[in-house]
């Protein structure tokens, strides 16, 4: 199944009423929002509000997605919308409609955007995040490292990984996930989260 | 159960294996955190930023007071019946209005052109009928150009031949022989 697919399997299940399938994408989707709307909007606090407020203008609006774009290029849309509407609302220029194009939702990459709006905290901790993360996958095996550097940068598939490194799918499958485990448990202390205690 | 999250997110599952997984997923805060590290550890090695940026606690609160939405899925069956049908009214529509071309033009050649072209020149109408054929079935250079002038004479001749009633000439040529005194 592609993302694609799988965002509206969890958008259908929302539909049919589950909230906590839609809390799924909100975690998917809400570092990829945030960096968004930070090219708009500069205040991280006034981030995180609009934020909050697409994600349930999004919700409310959820019996109306067909299904006819992604999932995020409909998001993105109802994110620039409540962006544009909050500027208003404090009396500020809001950005023309050709500043932002629906089109670009798709391959939306911004590493750069974030970077005025973080306070000296928030900028400690991205890059705490991203040494943690370095750090760790320098520190696996080089089969562990090699699948999931396959997988997160080339964003090749398992079979062609498989393909590369002569192994069986499930050989793959089983090494990608045991990079993640070995990160994950070395972000730990930095997301505030025990491996007993989560969320 | 995160190692099929894990492969979840990579799309690496099959439709009942992806909608098992996350139904799971949805069930634990252990699945929900697997799914956050793990895309933000995707994040991070994409080198995006990764604030540790998380409304997911605020929203679900505020979802918490909104009434639950239940929208009436469109299944793919549904989808697919539709799109037969449309595809089906299409094609009607498009064999309707093919119908109504032709008879139009057929029906402008019998009632405008035609008569037109009889009352110009009979023997030119069955000229113009006959190019076509001609055409279709003959090389170019053997095609002669009609004769007007020949066919129009050979059709006078043909219908005052077979006319029923006698020509004034010939009434004429009668009376003159009634006139003249027999000596």
């Amino acid at each position: 199944m592609s993302d694609r697919e799988i965002d509206q399997q969890l958008v259908e299940k929302a539909q049919r009423g589950d909230k906590r399938a839609f809390e799924l994408l909100v975690i998917k989707y809400q570092r990829k929002l945030e960096r968004l709307l930070s090219r708009v909007i500069r205040d991280p606090g006034e981030i995180e509000d609009v934020a909050q407020e697409a994600f349930i203008k999004a919700y409310r609006a959820l019996p109306n997605f067909r299904g006819d774009s992604a999932f995020y290029t409909w998001l993105y849309r109802i994110g620039i919308n409540t962006a544009k509407n909050h500027l208003i609302a404090l009396g500020r220029r809001a950005p023309t409609s050709t500043e932002f194009h629906s089109d670009e939702a798709e391959g939306f990459e911004d590493a750069s955007g974030l970077r005025d709006i973080n306070t000296p905290e928030s900028q400690l901790a991205t890059k705490q995040i991203a040494q943690t993360v370095n750090d760790a996958i320098e520190a696996l095996p080089e089969e562990l490292r090699t699948a999931i550097t396959l997988r997160e940068i080339d964003g090749l598939s398992y079979e062609e990984i498989a393909q590369i490194m002569n192994c069986p799918i499930g050989t793959v499958r089983s090494r990608i996930f045991r990079a993640r485990e070995a990160v994950a448990e070395r972000l730990r202390p930095q997301l505030g989260t025990s491996k007993d205690q989560r969320w | 159960m995160n190692q099929e999250i894990s492969s979840l997110m990579d799309g690496e599952l099959d439709t009942h294996a992806s909608a098992r997984t996350i139904g799971d997923c949805c069930a634990t805060p252990e699945g929900k955190h697997a799914w956050d590290t793990y895309h933000l550890i995707g994040d991070a090695m994409r080198g995006k930023d990764c604030r540790p940026f998380d409304v997911s606690a605020r929203v679900m609160a505020a979802l918490a007071q909104e009434p639950t939405v239940l929208a009436p899925r469109a299944s793919s069956a549904s989808r697919s019946r539709s799109s037969t049908f449309g595809r089906i009214a299409l094609a009607a529509a498009a064999s309707v209005a093919t119908i109504g071309v032709v008879g139009w033009i057929g029906t402008q050649g019998m009632t405008g052109r035609a008569p037109e072209g009889m009352a110009k020149n009979e023997a030119g109408v069955t000229m113009q009928a006959n190019v076509p054929t001609l055409q279709a079935s003959t090389p170019v250079s053997q095609i002669r150009p009609a004769e007007p002038a020949y066919a129009a004479i050979e059709v006078n001749d043909y219908l005052a031949a077979h006319r029923q009633m006698p020509s004034p000439d010939q009434y004429r040529t009668v009376a003159s022989r009634t006139l003249v005194p027999a000596r």
